[in-house]
């Protein structure tokens, strides 16, 4: 029976469910009718007076744990077993009948009204000790006393007079027997449905049965009032075992106490009958109340134990869940700090290394580029380079000046397109590279074809724009090509512009061109300014904006030397003092010489003979002196220059300063060094001397510590006239 | 630069340009290089040459002595006008070498 039932929880009553088998609940039916008829017997036996007082009536207790247990539907078991009790003791059939009635709806009450009051049949909480006590047993059971005392007096069997009495002993009757006999039938189910007893609760359970009949047995055996010594057993029983040892020990004690009553034993040997019975009441209602409360409460306390002990479980569970997900999540804060730390660290290597690239490269660029720009007599010469600061780029922006044979300057400024090392060191190449194609043809076109097959041969170079100039100081010419560099522009004189021909594509872009060059004047007082495009470019600016900006820039400094416009064109165009992109500047302007001193100081080199001799040349020219004496005082002005190449210095450097000047018809010559040296008198150089001599009208030599110069003097003819 | 021809068994060697301490050497290797071993007659055109100084006039010196050890004789053309004549004469290289006026 039990064993098939299921357990729900979704109402008060924790009732157990049979299946819907009509042959079961018949079954069912048959079984509570057969025990309410065993109980039945029970209680006529433990009546007090012949068949009439009945003070613990166990078939009320079987039919409300049957109600509880399997259901209303057990009513016609218990009508039944009712009628078919109460037939032989009563007068007829119809108070029989009545009587049945009654003993069958007070239960029914008492299992409605505790379900309505949400009664749990396991009796694990006070209000269900509570609620059986009073309401299941004390209340619904008026109804069956009420029922049958009335029943009795209708049909005969009791006087008016005794009406209060049998009511009285029905009603305790009826209860006493919910009070004992239910909790022990509801207790039944538990031993399946509850955590299983282990074998020593067994054997606890048993002793405490054994204890308890012992001592009821020797308490109604002794003269002494003792029955109460049970108490402390039933509180052990619901201490240790709740209702599972607390209901059956409570039955036995009440079943025991009532049959010594029956049979006045021991404390009901003496006294009247009402005596007797409200000992014995008394005595049954201390012993369900105490066990039921305490097995209720002690039931409640192990529940709210277990419930704190899982709740502290579930806490402890939480905190350790929690604990590991602050874990977890402090180990990505620390993972976190320390990926983005390591970030930072490359960030800051990454930084450095470009920093130090930059400087590298800077360094190199600037190391590639002229250290110094030569001294070109008659010929002032300005060149700056200013490195991008607006970000850590180094460009690949170059210039130089280049010394030529016979006179000429070969200029050139161009630009590698990337930035860093790879473009300074390219840039490098490209400038050595226009160095030896110029000197050995200086012409723009030899030196484009040249550098043309030289950057189709570098794979690291993708496009070089370049610039590249030769100026002839004798002819005043420039011949220029242009590969897809910003135009040189030529300041001066009042008109101010761009030298547009030359033109050709960037080196590299193209598999083949036909360079050609273009020519231009160069008056002396003109300047010849090239630059690149980090000069004329800015982001607010079109290309033509910035070049026209440079017109008139340089326009209005078209008198300045090349340094003060160099400086000028930087300070002014750029603008907000951040180079965009890096610049390089040169400025070249052949000097008016005419009408001034010349004064020239250049290296004592062999190859400085040739530029110091056409300045002179020109001044000369410039002054008006006759070609005639022109020629002959380049002579002597040349073999003064030759002896300090060879003399003056030996193999250290030096400088030779060559000053001219026109004064009253005559033409002084002045060639000066600061060497040691003695005219030698071997061959050539004594030529030296002796065509000096020959060719100036005076010569005066004034050698020393300090260096030696050589004075000379010659009449000329100035613009046709001596 | 330094260009050469010759005409009925006499080599004319042209200097044009100028001549200096710092190419002098350039310039007498040129002309030896150009000279041929098998004419008598080497005659050096200083027509177009601008400038010549001692240097040069010291080439030429040691160009006719080298070329008188192989039994060929140097000659120089240097128009009268030229800036460089009073300058040969100074060194007294008109004794030692035939200075002419133009290319016959």
């Amino acid at each position: 029976m039990a064993g098939r039932a299921g357990v729900s929880e979704t109402s008060g009553v924790l009732g157990l469910r049979l299946p819907a088998d009509p042959s079961r609940t018949v079954a069912a039916i048959v079984l509570v009718g057969a025990a309410y008829d065993l109980g039945a017997r029970l209680g006529l036996n433990l009546s007090l007076v012949e068949h009439n007082v009945t003070p613990l009536w166990p078939p009320t207790g079987i039919a409300l744990a049957a109600f509880l247990l399997l259901g209303r539907s057990m009513w016609p078991g218990v009508a039944l077993a009712a009628l078919a009790v109460n037939l032989p003791i009563s007068n007829g059939p119809l108070p029989a009948l009545v009587t049945a009635v009654g003993n069958t709806v007070a239960p029914l009450v008492a299992a409605i009204i505790l379900e309505r009051v949400g009664f749990r049949r396991q009796l694990d909480r006070q209000r269900d000790a509570l609620a059986i006590v009073f309401l299941g047993a004390l209340a619904s059971m008026t109804i069956s006393a009420t029922v049958g005392a009335t029943t009795l007096f209708a049909s005969g069997s009791i006087g008016a007079d005794e009406l209060a009495g049998a009511w009285v002993v029905w009603w305790t009757g009826d209860a006493m027997g919910i009070l004992a006999v239910a909790p022990f039938l509801l207790c039944i189910p538990l031993f399946w449905e509850l955590e299983p007893w282990p074998a020593a609760r067994w054997l606890e359970a048993a002793a405490i049965l054994v204890v308890t009949t012992a001592l009821v047995l020797w308490t109604t055996y002794s003269d002494l009032p003792l029955l109460f010594l049970v108490l402390p057993v039933l509180g052990w029983a619901s201490w240790r075992l709740q209702l599972r040892g607390a209901a059956p020990a409570a039955l036995i004690a009440s079943l025991v106490a009532t049959w010594s009553a029956t049979h006045e034993l021991g404390p009901f040997e003496r006294g009247s009958l009402l005596e007797q019975m409200l000992t014995l009441q008394a005595f049954n209602a201390s012993v369900a109340l105490t066990s039921f409360f305490l097995a209720a409460l002690v039931t409640e306390r192990l529940q709210s134990a277990r419930a704190l002990v899982a709740a502290a479980a579930e806490l402890e569970w939480r905190v350790e869940h929690r604990t590991a997900e602050l874990s977890e999540a402090n180990t990505r804060l620390l993972q976190e700090i320390h990926d983005r730390s390591e970030a930072q660290e490359q960030l800051s290597l990454e930084e450095e290394r470009s920093r130090r690239e930059h400087q590298i490269a800077e360094t190199l660029q600037r190391s590639l580029l002229p250290d110094r720009i030569p001294h070109i007599p008659g010929v002032a010469v300005a060149a700056r380079y200013v490195p991008a600061t607006a970000d850590m780029r180094v460009g690949g922006d170059w210039y130089d000046v280049i010394q030529l044979r016979g006179g000429l300057i070969g200029l050139a400024i161009g630009d590698v397109a990337g930035h860093g090392l790879q473009a300074a060191a390219a840039m490098g190449q490209l400038r050595m590279a226009v160095r030896a194609y110029a000197v050995q043809d200086p012409s723009p076109v030899a030196v484009m074809n040249g550098l043309h097959g030289l950057v189709s041969g570098l794979p690291m170079v993708e496009m070089v724009t370049l610039l590249y100039l030769v100026y002839d100081p004798e002819t005043g010419t420039v011949r220029f090509t242009n590969a897809g560099h910003p135009p040189a522009l030529v300041i001066g004189n009042g008109d101010t512009r761009y030298l547009d021909g030359g033109l050709a594509p960037p080196l590299g872009v193209v598999a083949h061109w036909d360079y050609a060059e273009a020519t231009q004047d160069l008056r002396p007082g003109a300047t010849l300014l090239l630059y690149t495009d980090g000069l004329v470019e800015r982001r607010t600016l079109s290309i033509q904006e910035g070049l026209d900006r440079l017109v008139s820039q340089a326009s209005g400094n078209e008198n300045a030397d090349v340094d003060a416009l160099c400086d000028h064109l930087l300070s002014a165009l750029p603008g907000n003092g951040k180079v965009v992109d890096d610049i390089a500047l040169v400025a070249l302007q052949p000097l008016v010489l005419a009408g001034t001193p010349l004064s020239l100081v250049v290296p004592a080199d062999a190859r400085m003979l040739f530029p110091v001799r056409h300045t002179l040349r020109r001044w000369l020219r410039e002054s008006g002196v006759d070609p005639r004496d022109e020629g002959e005082i380049l002579i002597a002005c040349g073999e003064a220059c030759g002896n300090v190449v060879r003399h003056a210095y030996g193999a250290s450097p030096g400088d030779m300063h060559v000053e001219a000047r026109l004064v009253a018809g005559s033409v002084e010559l002045a060639v000066r060094d600061q060497g040691q040296w003695r005219i030698p008198a071997d061959r050539g150089g004594g030529w030296g001397l002796q065509l000096i001599d020959g060719l100036m009208d005076s010569v005066d030599i004034d050698s020393g510590p300090e260096g030696t110069e050589i004075r000379m003097r010659r009449r000329v003819l100035v613009g046709g006239e001596e | 630069m330094v260009v050469a021809r010759t005409v009925e068994g006499v080599q004319v060697v042209s200097i044009s340009g100028e001549v200096d301490l710092s190419n002098a050497t350039e310039v007498s290797d040129a002309i030896g290089r150009v000279v041929s071993a098998d004419v008598t007659v080497i005659v050096v055109d200083l027509s177009e040459t601008a400038y010549l100084d001692s240097s040069g006039i010291a080439m030429l010196f040691r160009l006719a002595e080298r070329l008188g050890h192989r039994r060929q004789e140097l000659r120089l053309v240097v128009p009268p006008d030229s800036p460089l004549r009073t300058a040969l004469e100074l060194t007294n290289l008109p004794q030692t070498i035939a200075v002419q006026d133009a290319v016959e």
